[in-house]
Parts: C-alpha cells; sequence; structure tokens
C-alpha cells in the first residue's frame, strides 16, 4: 500500500491511497489520517481511486477517522471506490454512513 | 517468500505482508480451477478476514505462528478451511456490526458469512481453530444486497 497526502486549495487534504489496503499497510493509515482529521475543521479527501482491495481493518481506520474529523468539527469524504471496493462498503452497510464520490475532483468541488 | 506450498495447501506464518501472499495463491487456485472473478474475488476476501482475525486476535499479534490453508475444488464450488494452532477462538461467535453505527471493527467475519455459502467453526484434534468455508460456483451473490449511496461526476 502506498499513501500520499496532497494539499489542495482551500485548506483541503487529499489523501492517495494506492494497492491492496490490509491489515499490513493500515497503521501507516490510520497514523496519516489520524492527524489530519484531528486538526480544527479538517477537510480531507481520501481518495481509493487506485486502491484495488480493502478488507474491514481498513474499513476501521476509515470509519474512526471520519468519526474524529467529525469531533473536530471537519469532514473527511472518499472518493474514486472502484466495483469490487465499493462492494465492501454496500456489503458491511457503511456506505450510508460516508459520503462517497465519483472522483477527486466531485469530491473537491463539495468540500471547497 | 518462506511458504510451504503443496497442490491445494498453503502454509504461512502469521504475519500481516502475508495476507497479500494468501490472496495471490488463492488467485492462483480459483482460476486454476475455473471459478469465476468474483467468486475468487469473494473467497480473497474472505480468507483474507479470516486470517485476519487469526493474527489479531487467535495469535494476538505473534508473527512466528503457522496459518495452514487447504483449497479443495468441487464440481459446485469450492472449499477453504483455515487452521491455526491457537488457543480456542471462535470468530463466528463475535458480535455482528449493528446496521444503524459505524464500527470501528467487527465486519470481519460480516464478510466471510456474506461472502461464502457455508462457514463452519472447528476444534480439530490436536489443538487449534479450524473454520471452513465453502463458495459454491455462481452462486447467488448476497453482494448485491447492500444500499448504495453515491454523489457526484
Amino acid at each position: 500500500m502506498e499513501l500520499r497526502v496532497r494539499r489542495q486549495e482551500g485548506g483541503v487534504a487529499v489523501v492517495d491511497v494506492e494497492g491492496e489496503v490490509d491489515l499490513h499497510g493500515t497503521p501507516r493509515l490510520r497514523d496519516a489520517l489520524t492527524e489530519l482529521a484531528r486538526s480544527a475543521n479538517a477537510k480531507v479527501v481520501v481518495n481509493l481511486a487506485r486502491v484495488n482491495y480493502i478488507d474491514s481493518s481498513g474499513l476501521g481506520v476509515l470509519v474512526g477517522a471520519m468519526k474524529e474529523a467529525g469531533k473536530s468539527g471537519g469532514k473527511l469524504v472518499l472518493a474514486g471506490l472502484n466495483r469490487e471496493v465499493r462492494t465492501v462498503f454496500d456489503l458491511t452497510r457503511l456506505s450510508r454512513f460516508f459520503d462517497i464520490y465519483d472522483s477527486e475532483t466531485a469530491a473537491l468541488a463539495k468540500l471547497t | 517468500m518462506k511458504k510451504t506450498e503443496q497442490p491445494g495447501e498453503l502454509t504461512v506464518r502469521s504475519r500481516p505482508r502475508d495476507l497479500a501472499a494468501i490472496r495471490w495463491w488463492l488467485e492462483r487456485v480459483g482460476k486454476a480451477h475455473g471459478l469465476s472473478s468474483g467468486d475468487i474475488a469473494d473467497l480473497k476476501v474472505a480468507a483474507s478476514e479470516a486470517c485476519t482475525n487469526i493474527i489479531r486476535h487467535a495469535y494476538r499479534g505473534d508473527p512466528s505462528q503457522r496459518i495452514v490453508l487447504r483449497a479443495t475444488p468441487s464440481r459446485d464450488g469450492m472449499e477453504i478451511t483455515i487452521r491455526d494452532f491457537a488457543p480456542p477462538f471462535d470468530p463466528t461467535a463475535l458480535r455482528p456490526p449493528d446496521p444503524g453505527e459505524p464500527r470501528e471493527g467487527g465486519y470481519g467475519i460480516f464478510l466471510i458469512r456474506q461472502l461464502t455459502d457455508t462457514v463452519e467453526f472447528s476444534r480439530p484434534e490436536g489443538g487449534g481453530n479450524q473454520l471452513r468455508m465453502v463458495k459454491r460456483r455462481h452462486s447467488s451473490r448476497k453482494r448485491d444486497r447492500g444500499g448504495t449511496t453515491s454523489h457526484g461526476a
């Protein structure tokens, strides 16, 4: 799993995640997202367009970061889920709790 | 990659980095037996979740222990058994997630049940735990029942 954080206009942080998100990579993802989500009024887009696999440990990290951002008055949204990744969110019914956008562009348009 | 492999069997250490090898192995076994890409994807998620539970809960993060996977194809699909040698730990007894509240854990066994047709836990002779799961070929996907909400573009 690869991870990169980009700062965009309007104070939005875009987190590009690439590869397979499983127990091996989730500690790094948790560290990165928690730090961003704890900033006051954080606006975070997690770009999953290049993720081809996510497991329950990855879901847990995203849920925790979404809750953390909410506590700080901010917002964490997801973008670019492929079909297999989307299926995992749908099966667990977590897609009802996240704001999910088809693309990073669509997510940024909403947050800025 | 220090793994023992025989036809239909894979032994890995209880390390998070070995989860990718398990999925790679299942991809190969599934293709060799003509499973559809959807069925293979379901088995990869289910087996990976089962092994994640073993690493985290049964072996409590000890990376030096063994996990043995066995794949038995049949005309109807594929049976996967996953054996560990830890103290008793029954993942099927874990509390399912409350659909009304997002949680940070507990989705593993839920996904296994959703993506396979049979899930059975047993304690084999000689100790440890065994999870047996069966995926029937082209079985109707429970995965299509999930709700969807999407925005934008």
